[in-house]
């Protein structure tokens, strides 16, 4: 197993009356690219921001690279790359001053910011204050990115940024995955993740619903099969064939969700006369969007 | 780190230093120039036309002589009110302000202590008052010398010093109270409170009990009217005490709170 970059228990933070977090353990693993995703409100900006000290726990404890982010400061954060949620710049500021500014500020040579700026296609002449939103969203990005932190805690990373920015974003998640840091990012779905994330944990109402390597994810979600048959088919048979969850017929049309192995299933089926079958994974997005709706029903 | 911290604060606060300077220069230089135009008779017959009262009430001095005319006009009264205006403004904006627009978080959550965000803000706020007040003595010197006013170096230095104090003292509380509480209208409500009881205390203090002017920051900076008399250490010594006092109220709270909330 390897080390543990990110992990909390029992963490809760409260803001008067709201409970943002409610105890919630999370392990996020070196090398990893952790993909955080719940609805709005979930508590995520707020774990993000005890990890980077800007607000103190409920109760529960945090550790970022070993250490607490309440002890470890500014070495400690020298190791971190930021990108907060909902980003600020100071708009007097050009792009590259201030970018240099960050870099001192993290005890990384000015400059070190270049060349993802250039592949952003940011203009380090500009003001910040004139930058379009996606434009100061690379502002953030090449900033958490530029000191080459061992772990780098996006929020929201893709907000704002073209389609054709996303991809260069994903580029460079990769290539940091490759260098061996850790990226734990955030969103609300799961989609955007997808392509990246290797672990999603599903945050809601400040609680963990799930965490669990995406590949797992999917094969918990299973397979849609849709068979035709030349006559219909009796479904209740089909129903208690071994990783079948659930069956629909319409007709001579059969749609059966499946778990695990199709084995069962394809040796029943070989009796009859089959004119079409279609095998699918089910869209992740709406079972995960499912998950957060199971979560909500068991809470009532 | 928290130099490099005071430095970019400055460097992001140039363009307001620039306008508050050319306003205190404008401001000092117009009324100074007055002086040596009014004949210093009619000053002295406009004064007495004044009602006694009014005249206390304004803390205005002899307006015939060079000391009391800069005192009563641009040194106690319309110096500080815009030298107030830039340090409490500028104050509250350095933390509170930053914090409640967000533009702080990116500082907060780079490898500095928040200790350093907190000591580098305070330092850029100081040479923020710091050279508007020493604009002042400049405006005040230049002036002097074309308009034969009789004012010594000494004195314009004694003065300004006093003038810078007492803006840093509200700039200081305005920072200390906005860092301590993340609320910018809450600095601002409480330096503007501490600016006109300290304003109405030293022109009004002596007719309501014998204690309240001594405790005003006005009554600190000008009792001794140091325009005439020359540097008050005891005095300046008071207002640097209250400058620190602020300072490390705002320090002891700064670090161990939540920021954004
Ligand atoms: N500074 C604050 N003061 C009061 N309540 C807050 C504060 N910050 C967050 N909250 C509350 O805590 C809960 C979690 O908020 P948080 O910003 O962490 O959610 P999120 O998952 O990041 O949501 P989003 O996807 O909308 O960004 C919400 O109910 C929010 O209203
Ligand atoms: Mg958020």
């Amino acid at each position: 197993m390897s080390e543990v970059v990110i992990e909390t228990e029992g963490l809760s933070k409260d803001f008067g009356p709201t409970h943002a977090l409610q105890g919630l353990d999370l392990t996020v693993r070196a090398g990893d690219v952790f993909g955080f995703i719940g609805p709005n409100g979930a508590g995520k900006s707020t774990t993000m921001r005890i990890l980077m000290d800007v607000l103190r726990p409920t109760s529960g404890t945090v550790r970022v690279l070993g250490t607490d982010p309440r002890t470890g400061g500014g070495r400690l954060r020298a190791r971190i790359g930021y990108l907060p949620g909902e980003l600020a710049l100071d708009g007097r500021s050009e792009v590259g001053s201030w970018l240099d500014y960050q870099a001192r500020l993290h005890g990384a040579a000015p400059g070190a910011w270049r060349p993802y700026a250039e592949r952003l296609g940011l203009d380090p002449g500009r003001r910040i204050g004139k930058l379009s939103r996606g434009n100061k969203q690379k502002v953030g990005l090449a900033r958490a990115f530029a000191h080459s932190p061992e772990l780098l805690v996006l929020d929201e990373p893709t907000g704002g940024l073209d389609p054709l920015m996303q991809q260069e974003f994903l580029v460079m998640v990769r290539e940091a995955r490759a260098a061996g840091q850790t990226i734990f990012l955030s969103s609300h779905i799961l989609s955007e993740l997808e392509h990246v994330a290797e672990t999603v944990g599903v945050l809601r109402q400040g609680r963990l619903v799930t965490s669990a390597p995406l590949t797992e994810l999917r094969d918990r979600l299973g397979t849609t099969v849709t068979v035709e048959t030349e006559h219909p088919l009796d479904p209740a048979p089909v129903g208690r064939l071994e990783g079948v969850e659930e069956v629909h017929a319409d007709g001579t049309v059969l749609t059966v969700d499946l778990h695990g192995s199709p084995d069962a299933l394809l040796k029943h089926l070989a009796a009859h006369h089959v004119v079409h079958l279609r095998a699918e994974a089910p869209d992740l997005e709406t079972s995960v969007l499912r998950l957060y709706h199971d979560d909500e029903e068991a809470d009532r | 780190m928290s130099a490099l911290i005071a430095r970019r604060w400055l460097h992001d606060a140039r363009a307001g230093l620039l306008g508050w300077s050319v306003g205190l220069a404008a401001v000092t230089t117009m009324y100074l120039s007055f002086f040596g135009i009014m004949d210093a008779d009619i000053m002295g017959d406009y004064m007495a036309s004044l009602p006694e009262g009014m005249v206390e009430a304004f803390g205005f001095q002899d307006l015939s002589s060079g000391a009391g005319y800069a005192q009563s006009t641009v040194y106690g009264l319309l110096g500080p009110v815009l030298l107030l205006i830039a340090g409490m403004t500028r104050g509250v904006g350095a933390v509170a302000g930053d914090e409640a627009s967000g533009a702080l978080e990116v500082e907060v959550t780079a490898a500095a202590e928040r200790r350093d965000v907190y000591v580098g803000r305070a330092l850029g706020l100081t040479g923020f008052v710091l050279a508007l007040g020493a604009v002042v003595a400049l405006a005040t010197a230049v002036i002097s010398s074309i308009t034969g006013m009789g004012l010594s170096p000494t004195h314009i230095l004694a003065g300004a010093a006093a003038l810078t104090m007492l803006g840093l003292v509200h700039a200081a509380v305005a920072f200390a109270v906005g860092a301590a509480t993340g609320r910018p209208g809450v600095a601002l409500g409480v330096t503007v409170a501490v600016a006109v009881l300290g304003w109405f205390a030293y022109n009004l203090g002596p007719r309501l009990a014998d204690w309240v002017q001594p405790l005003s920051p006005w009554e600190w900076a000008y009792g001794e009217s140091p325009l005439e008399q020359g540097v008050d250490g005891v005095g300046l010594a008071l207002l640097a005490a209250l400058t620190l006092v602020a300072f490390v109220l705002g320090l002891l709270r700064f670090p161990h709170r939540d920021l954004g909330v």
